[in-house]
């Protein structure tokens, strides 16, 4: 059994959003007053996958992702939802915040009880997103609050303080997924980068500029419930990220007093971490131990981000050398545990085991 | 609907209650004269060498404590580190200090140490070991190793 923590869905001609923009907002979508700034780095090969045709709605993605690929769940990150937060006009990106839920849930969710869904937000006015929030938070398919990783503070400022109260009111995770980034500032403090690829592999940086906040301004003291989802961030950073941010725990404690705990005991316990696009070292077996170091087996869960260009296929994406317990939590048991699904049957356990 | 969180540790908890409920130091019977009380303003250390033992004496606002000269990290001379008071652990936002002039600072890597009890400041387990000083009616100070 599988759970794809990433599958991108956009409005298409079969499923325009149109008809869910709040009427009071038709006017300024008409305008262009979502208008937003891009991150101006185009991937010159396109990013979605070339051997599939256009998704175009929820039966589509069934029949040429899930089924294939025997997909029990899987966790949708719309293009709308994720972009949502860059619109200039505040007004108009808590309009489009509803409107991206409203389409999600009538074309997506309503659709199969397989499509898990992403509550959109506005970033910039935290009391819109919060009542956004408990709005369509309560649908009972919704299971995450979903944001890009730029942003105009890091993630841990208090400024986000009313959507993390919203999210932990309604038992939903809060996921950062990459999409945006370089569009208000550099994706690497020095510079800007020059090319596509400099730009996708700075990505990390980003997550951990966020995670760092997280930890430090007391977000999870402040907010024990809460779980965040750091979904196409990158995996392998981790260990060495937290062994630096443990050490230096040990001499500035004092600056950071609200932290009661080595910080990263916090993450492990409040972030999971989704895999694609998984690191390939040369030799297998120090992805693995990179994974078994920041206690994968449950931290990290499986991800495809279909339909893009760096896919995941979940037969091939692990290494064989891979315990058969860490595989199958990552593709299954660590997502199902975050957001309060099924449980992996028995038997299968079982057999998983045995090998 | 998101599972339950695991239940946290608060290691940093632990550390601080032993530091506020200090353990005497371990009885040893030695007696070493190590000169006077006067020698050392309040704030101040001196560290003396016994064998191979190197202590600092600091003389605190408290009275007189003693502690190993030997960070249990990579072996610096902790008592030449600079002296501080910290921040217990508190809510989120709110800093309240505590143990003004109490906390050594290891030279190396800052790593936080409270004289009186030698506990590390930054884990439930670190410490280092702490000796008894006694002062005479003219000021004459005894370190027991």
């Amino acid at each position: 059994m599988i759970i794809d923590c990433d599958v991108h869905i956009n409005p298409t001609s079969k499923c325009p959003m149109e008809p869910f923009v709040p009427p009071r907002y038709r006017e300024a979508f008409a305008a262009k007053q979502t208008s937003a700034p891009g991150h101006g780095y185009a991937n010159p090969f396109g990013v979605h996958r070339r051997d599939i045709e256009p998704i175009e709605d929820a039966a589509d993605l069934m029949r040429v992702h899930l089924d294939p690929l025997n997909i029990t769940y899987a966790l949708l990150q719309p293009g709308p939802t994720i972009h949502a937060s860059l619109i200039h006009a505040i007004d108009v990106a808590n309009g489009y915040a509803q409107a991206a839920n409203d389409w999600l849930i009538a074309n997506f969710l309503e659709k199969s009880p397989r499509f898990l869904g992403s509550v959109a937000v506005n970033m910039n006015d935290p009391a819109a997103a919060a009542a956004e929030i408990r709005r369509v938070g309560g649908h009972p398919q919704m299971v995450q609050v979903l944001t890009n990783g730029e942003s105009t503070h890091l993630y841990g400022h208090r400024y986000y303080n009313p959507i993390y109260e919203a999210c932990c009111e309604m038992g939903l995770v809060f996921a950062v997924h990459p999409g945006a980034e370089g569009s208000l500032n550099s994706t690497t403090p020095v510079g800007r980068p020059s090319s596509y690829f400099e730009w996708h592999n700075s990505l990390p940086l980003n997550f951990q500029g966020h995670l760092g906040s997280l930890i430090a301004e007391g977000t999870f003291e402040r907010f024990p419930e809460l779980r965040v989802l750091l979904v196409e961030g990158g995996v392998s950073w981790l260990a060495p990220f937290l062994w630096r941010v443990d050490k230096n725990f040990k001499a500035l404690r004092s600056t950071v007093p609200w932290l009661k705990e080595r910080p990263s005991e916090y993450v492990f316990r409040h972030c999971r971490m989704t895999t694609q696009p998984v690191e390939e070292p040369d030799n297998p077996e120090h992805l693995v131990s990179l994974f078994s170091m920041i206690h994968a087996g449950r931290t990290v869960c499986f991800s495809t981000d279909f339909p893009h260009w760096d896919f995941d296929n979940p037969a091939r994406a692990f290494p064989s050398c891979m315990p058969k317990e860490m595989k199958n939590r990552i593709l299954y048991d660590n997502a199902a545990e975050l957001f309060g699904l099924p449980a992996r049957p028995k038997v299968e356990t079982q057999e998983v085991v045995k090998q | 609907m998101s599972a339950e969180p695991e239940k946290p540790c608060q290691s940093l908890l632990v550390a601080f209650a032993e530091a506020e409920a200090p353990k005497s130091p371990k009885r040893r019977d030695k007696e070493v004269a190590v000169g006077n009380a006067s020698e050392i303003p309040v704030g101040k250390c001196k560290i003396v060498q016994i064998g191979h033992l190197s202590i600092g004496l600091f003389h605190l606002e408290e009275g007189f404590y003693a502690l190993r000269n030997d960070c249990p990290h990579q072996g610096a001379e902790l008592c030449k580190g600079s002296i501080h008071g910290t921040h217990r652990p508190s809510d989120v936002t709110v800093f309240d200090p505590a143990y003004k002039g109490r906390i050594v600072r290891c030279p190396w890597h800052g790593w936080e140490f409270d004289i009186v009890s030698g506990k590390g400041l930054y884990n439930a387990k670190d410490r280092v070991p702490t000796y008894e000083v006694r002062v005479g009616p003219d000021g004459e100070l005894t370190l027991l190793v």
